[in-house]
């Protein structure tokens, strides 16, 4: 198979700088849902919706969001095959070496995170864009969605994948800018577990809220 | 001790190589791995029931880099810190089942059995890794001067024997500790400082070339290094490697 030539640190490089973007969007779309647990009758989420679905920058944003999305996925994909290229022939004994488990499932748990966004996106995004029906209300879809049991239970699941995936995403992020060193190293992974903990705890605040009437 | 051997067996590059088993008794618990095959060769030989198994190995006191086996699941086998020559016997039960492998790398062909082709390693180096100016003699301490924690981590990455064992534990056989170390040792150090950039870019291009995949973050290689180099040097190759990018070539 005959691939371009992209230097394989600069591949890592990208998806890193693009799972830093991802990282940094997903803290703030976990902050802004953080509205629906007010008892405004969904005053300031559909205020923030119409926003963000009218303003032409966020529009603009959106499209460099869903690129950055896709080329992350793109070269992950292009990684993992350059990688298994690397190894024709594999061992016959299963490995023994004392590895960072994360890093082993961050392939599955990539996998396993899209088809949670694709769901994701029929419950929501998909709706706003007229391809799925539902309540363009996006205050009261998630009251309805959050509200059955197996949807909620799902989500609470797609949020531990996505804990997963980002706390061993943020310390390789330093590790392939390169600013993983003797003096911060420890500190980097502690705080990409406080990272990925937040923004997930903020995820599973409203779901567990709507789910329990909050 | 007596132990149940599988080893793989392989005529030359082209042929397709299996697992061959062979019982061994009567072996000391201080008996060394390398010499515990030596004790299989021989009967081997004696008994006329095959060709020897054929396995790289040279100084059998962990500073060479020669030796390296896939035993049982890991690179220099069930211990840490260790070359192949270093593993003991007694590191083993009594009737335990061994499997040997050899290295599995595209960049890395068997040449026979337990024998692999490690010259990817010296095309990296031939690359970029060196001084390409004559240093001269060995200077007067404090001439030229290095902060002490730059030079113990300047001689931890320059303990790199190049043994493989950092591609053969990587799930992506990927050499990114090995050209992290080589980098180190020398970007460290005033006098390898100079071409740092134009060093990375070339060792980089040629493991890229030769067919080693890319780092995952696992650091199967680190857990693997008998000489227990850090994943700080492939961070350290990944900085210089974007300096590299953003122009920092001094020459």
């Amino acid at each position: 198979m005959n691939l371009p030539k992209i230097h394989s640190i600069s591949k890592k490089i990208l998806v890193a700088l693009l799972g830093a973007f991802l990282s940094i969007f997903l803290l703030f779309h976990a902050c802004a849902n953080l509205c629906i647990l007010r008892h405004d009758g969904g005053a300031w989420y559909n205020a923030f919706c119409d926003f963000m679905g009218t303003n032409y920058v966020i529009k603009a944003f959106e499209i460099i969001l869903f690129g950055a999305l896709l080329l992350h996925i793109v070269l992950t994909i292009w990684l993992a095959i350059t990688n298994k290229m690397a190894r024709p022939k594999g061992y016959h004994k299963p490995q023994r070496s004392k590895t960072h488990t994360g890093s082993k499932l961050q392939v599955w748990t990539g996998i396993l995170l899209l088809a949670g966004l694709i769901a994701h996106f029929m419950d929501f995004y998909f709706v706003k864009l007229g391809w799925v029906d539902g309540n363009l209300n996006f205050y009261e879809q998630a009251h309805e969605k959050f509200q059955i049991p197996h949807i909620a239970i799902s989500y609470l699941i797609f949020f531990v994948v996505v804990w997963f995936h980002m706390r061993h995403g943020f310390a390789a992020i330093f590790q392939t800018f390169g600013l993983y060193n003797y003096k911060y190293g420890k500190a980097i992974e502690i705080t990409g577990v406080i990272f990925a903990t937040v923004v997930c705890l903020m995820f599973t605040a409203v779901v567990v809220g709507i789910y329990f009437g909050l | 001790m007596r132990f149940t051997l599988h080893i793989w067996r392989q005529e030359n590059a082209r042929a397709k190589g299996h697992f061959e088993k062979y019982d061994l008794d009567n072996i000391s618990a201080d008996c060394s791995f390398l010499e515990m095959l030596d004790i299989l060769n021989e009967r081997l030989i004696n008994d006329r029931i095959a060709h020897p198994v054929c396995f790289d190995n040279d100084c059998r006191e962990g500073i060479c880099g020669m030796c390296g086996l896939y035993i049982n699941g890991r690179p220099h086998g069930n211990d840490d810190g260790i070359t192949t020559c270093q593993l003991h016997m007694r590191k083993f039960k009594d009737g335990d089942d061994i499997w040997i492998e050899p290295w599995r790398a595209k960049a890395f062909p068997v040449i026979r059995d337990l024998v692999v082709d490690r010259s990817a390693f010296d095309k990296i180096i031939q690359a970029g890794g060196y001084i390409s100016t004559t240093t001269g003699g060995v200077p007067d301490a404090n001439t030229i001067l290095v902060p002490k924690h730059k030079a113990d981590m300047a001689m931890d990455a320059a303990s790199c024997i190049g043994c493989g064992a950092c591609v053969a534990a990587c799930k992506n056989a990927s050499a990114m500790l090995f050209v992290g170390a080589k980098v180190s040792h020398l970007a460290l150090l005033p006098q390898g400082k100079v071409e740092a950039a134009d060093r990375v870019k070339k060792m980089v291009a040629k493991m890229d070339e030769l067919g080693f995949g890319s780092c995952t973050n696992t650091y199967a290689c680190e857990a693997e290094c008998p000489k227990l180099i850090k994943r700080q040097n492939i961070s350290r190759l990944n900085r210089h490697w974007i300096g590299s990018l953003l122009g920092r070539d001094r020459r």
